[in-house]
């Protein structure tokens, strides 16, 4: 694909651009969007793509380096992050909209201070792989083989990965566990905090 | 699940609260898509993946956009209707407007002193002609009088005296 007729401004070019890429944009947008319901904003999340791509004549389009990326690629992360913010904005509207202090839990409307269990981990306790494959495993409730997918490696070696980090937690809590053994702390390992909820 | 394994993720939940205390936000700064993109297909040095992970590890938006733009890298997109092609390539004026605001640009450029150059000639030979057809016109008319005149007078003093002027 040839980008220099499109950030010259050639409209020949820009219209033989969209006619090759707008399948790849289309298909990333329609991926995020129907999965959340909103089938409906399709084309218009689409459109807005390309107005991005277009915005300050052509910057983004201009910050890509073929060396870096394939193009279909980092179209792809330019439309799917648009549907992100497109959902998030769309999410943001309908919670400001209907606002009910009725809707709202009676635990966010208390004033009596909370208190909350804080866990200290050290920086570079876990390497950010490890860091990123609990992340997926525990937080995004992946299973072994799409973690494996995501970060391109092998599912023997996500097991290690998780495995190592979880020695390293279990070690460095058992440590502090030995180490507040006979302070007055109510409970090993763990830091009280106080949080004021306004 | 066993025991253990419910144990371990309580523990990381716990830790992961820790550090959602710290810094990570669920509206961290936008990623620049191109190192997402380099990240996706495997381009990045060693230290920037292993930076880039650290941020994913701590930035749920970013790891948001990643899981979902790896997602639809891995199904083949399909067909695309045409009006949203059309309204896209809209964007990008048509080539006859361009054309046209260029020869508007190039008329107002250098060619603008040229015509103005040429409705002052003509004003001048419009003016010209017009002086001299005037002046032949009375020119004329002067040399008619004086033949009348000549006429009027020969015929009086003549034998032709009878005619009555």
């Amino acid at each position: 694909m040839e980008l220099a007729g499109v950030l010259a401004g050639e409209k020949r070019a820009w219209d033989a651009f969209v006619a090759a890429q707008a399948p790849v944009i289309y298909a990333a947008v329609g991926k995020k969007l129907r999965v959340a319901g909103h089938g409906e904003d399709v084309e218009d999340v689409a459109q807005e793509v390309f107005v991005k791509l277009c915005r300050n004549d052509f910057k983004l389009l201009r910050g890509f380096e073929p060396a870096r990326a394939k193009l279909t690629t980092f179209l792809t992360v330019i439309a799917t992050t648009t549907a992100i913010d497109h959902l998030r904005r769309q999410t943001a509207q309908r919670s400001g909209k209907h606002r009910n202090i009725d809707d709202v839990p009676e635990a966010a409307l208390s004033v009596a201070p909370a208190v909350t269990d804080r866990i200290e981990i050290p920086d570079g306790l876990l390497s950010p792989r490890q860091a990123l494959v609990m992340t997926l495993l525990y937080d995004r409730e992946m299973e072994g083989p799409e973690v494996a997918e995501m970060l391109g490696i092998s599912a023997q070696t996500v097991r290690s990965l998780h495995h190592k980090a979880l020695l390293r937690l279990r070690a460095h809590f058992a440590e502090k566990a030995v180490a507040t053994e006979g302070d007055d702390s109510p409970r090993p390992g763990v830091e009280h905090h106080e949080d004021e909820k306004a | 699940m066993t025991r253990e394994t419910e144990m371990d993720r309580e523990l990381w939940r716990r830790a992961a609260e820790a550090r959602s205390g710290d810094s990570a936000s669920a509206h961290a700064p936008e990623a620049d898509p191109l190192l997402l993109a380099g990240y996706l297909d495997g381009t990045l040095t060693e230290a920037e993946c292993e930076a880039f992970e650290a941020r994913l590890a701590a930035e749920p938006a970013l790891l948001e956009s990643v899981i979902a733009s790896r997602a639809a890298l891995s199904e083949a997109p399909g067909e695309t209707p045409a009006a949203v092609v059309a309204r896209a390539q809209a964007i990008v004026g048509r080539p006859g407007r361009v054309e046209a605001a260029r020869r508007s640009a190039f008329f107002a450029g250098w060619l603008r002193p040229l015509a103005w150059a040429a409705v002052g000639a003509l004003a001048l030979i419009v003016t010209g002609a017009g002086f001299e057809i005037g002046r032949e016109g009375y020119g004329a008319l002067v040399e008619y009088q004086t033949l009348v005149t000549n006429s009027v007078a020969f015929d009086f003093d003549g034998p032709g005296s009878d005619l009555i002027l």
